[in-house]
Parts: C-alpha cells; structure tokens; sequence
C-alpha cells in the first residue's frame, strides 16, 4: 500500500507543478494544454490516494 | 549538499517566482480597466493552493517521514493530496474557463489574427466587429460576447466548439479556407439591441419583428458586413494587448 500512496504523491506533486506554471507564466493556448495535463495526472493522484484510504480504512490500518 | 538543502532551494525558486510574477498586474489577464477581478481571486487562490500543496506533501514525505504516525498526519495528508489538489483543479477550471472569455485567448492562433487586426488596429474598417469594438458597444470579451448563444446551453456549446478549434490548431487537420460553420442566431444580436430606441424606429425591425424572432430571416442579411472578406484581410504580427 505503501507504493500507491508514494505513486499518489508522485501524480500530485507533477500534477501540481503543471498547473502552478500553468496558472502562473502562461497564455491562454498553453494554459490548456498544461492544465489539461495537470489536472489528468491530479485526479489519478487523489483517484489512488482515496484508494489507500479506503482499503486503510477496511484493514482498520493506519496510512 | 544534503537532499534537505536541495529541497529547500526547490521550494524557495517556487517561492519567488511567485513574487517576481507579482508585478504583472493581474487585471492585465483580461480586464484592461476593471481592476482585480474574481477570476483573479481565484487564480491567485489557486497558484498559492498549489503552492501550499507541494510544500506539504514535500514536507510530509521528508521531515515527519520517521515520526509516529497519528491523526493529526493523517489530516495533513487529507488536505495535502485531496482538499489542496481538488481546489487547484476546480480553480484551475473556472480561471481557464474565464480566460477564453478573452480576446487575446481568440486571437492566441493566428487564424484570427486578421479580424482583431481589423477590429482594433484598423480605424477605417467599416465592418460591424470593428464598429462595435471602436465605440466600444461591448464593453468586455468582445469576440466572446457575439459568439456565444447565452444560457448554460450557449456556454457549453462554445466550449465545445473551442476544443475543436484546440485540436484543430494542435494537430493542424482542418479545411482550408476556414469557413464559420454554424449559425448566427439573431439571439447574440438581440440580447443588446431589441428594445432599444434605435432599434426599434426602424420600421423594418418593426415589419419583420416575429420572424427575426424565430430565426426565419438572420441580421446578417442587411447587417452583412461582420467581418473582412477573404481579399481584405491582412495577417499583421502583433500583440494585442499593447498594439502593432
């Protein structure tokens, strides 16, 4: 489980960065293609962290 | 150097990029004159959610790595992974939902650089666009405003139509000459125009009242010129948000 959650991160934080430059620096044409991206690889990050919170809860185990 | 130090400078580079972006006036993004707008607001929310983000996970995954693991943790992930990266994406959305309202984000192809080049640099252009540009008839998301049927319909049929022109533009698979391949409801028109004393003197307006109501009869066929035809137009290289 442990693995899901460092892959979770992995998503986030790319995702993130995407969007924070996105957001940040750029026009609008790039906005969307970075966004798009970032906001893709965010919702498969919170898609695997709910996972291992969901089986954490059903093993009663902490993260 | 330590993996600490490293990330530190990460996050201090963030950091100050961040600031050094401060000075760009953020009214600059599409309201010339309106100030800070809402859309500012959240997009500033949205880059220091973003930024807040990574600086927890980073801080979660390096610094309180070995420490026991409690509910207090458990919350800091919860905002961290879900709560942070949910807002930044809803953010996200809403600001670049906001964005395309705008009309450097229509002229961001080239394609559309001859018609803001005849709306807003050429001050003999008799064509409806530029005349409604110039005395500015409309005050704000000029192309936006004309282009878009109103209603939440309106919205999501042009958000639609933008992503094709997006995947036209990336993959380059369109024909050429491009032609406008929708209808121009009387509706864009009207919303400003019906009731109107200038409007409603004009006693064709009045004669032909339910047919350019339902459509049957387009504004376009007295009110023709919108646009430059294909032999007026010229591809000027410029920015619009300062001029030629």
């Amino acid at each position: 489980m442990q693995y899901l959650l460092t892959f979770a991160k992995s998503f986030i934080i790319l995702g993130l960065l995407l969007a924070f430059f996105a957001v940040l620096f750029t026009g609008p044409g790039s906005l969307t293609l970075f966004l798009s991206f970032g906001q893709i690889f965010i919702l498969i990050g919170i898609v695997l962290y709910l996972g291992v919170v969901i089986r954490d809860m059903k093993d009663r185990r902490v993260l | 150097m330590r993996v600490r130090d490293v990330i530190m400078s990460g996050v201090l580079l963030l950091f100050f990029s961040t600031i050094a972006n401060a000075d760009r006036p953020l009214s600059e993004i599409g309201h010339p004159a309106a100030g800070t707008t809402f859309t500012d607001l959240v997009r500033i929310a949205t880059i220091l959610a973003a930024f807040a983000s990574i600086v927890l996970i980073i801080y979660l995954q390096f610094f309180r790595r070995q420490q026991e693991i409690d509910t207090g943790r458990k919350w800091l992930y919860f905002i961290a992974l879900f709560m942070l990266p949910a807002f930044v994406m809803f953010g996200g959305t809403y600001f670049s939902l906001e964005e395309f309202k705008n009309v450097d984000s229509c002229m961001d192809c080239h394609q559309m650089h001859p018609f803001g080049a005849d709306m807003m640099l050429n001050r003999e252009s008799n064509t409806l666009a530029a005349k409604h540009f110039r005395n500015n008839w409309v005050n704000d998301h000029q192309c936006y405003s004309c282009h878009t049927g109103y209603g939440v319909a309106g919205t999501i049929q042009s958000k639609m139509d933008g992503l094709r022109h997006l995947y036209g533009r990336v993959t380059g698979i369109y024909d050429r000459p491009i032609r406008f391949r929708g209808n121009f409801p009387n509706a864009n028109c009207l919303t400003c125009h019906i009731g109107g004393e200038k409007y409603e003197k004009v006693q064709i307006h009045r004669t032909l009242h339910e047919r350019i109501l339902e459509d049957k009869i387009s504004c376009m066929r007295c009110h023709g010129n919108v646009h430059p035809s294909m032999q007026h137009r010229y591809y000027p290289v410029v920015t619009f948000r300062g001029g030629e």
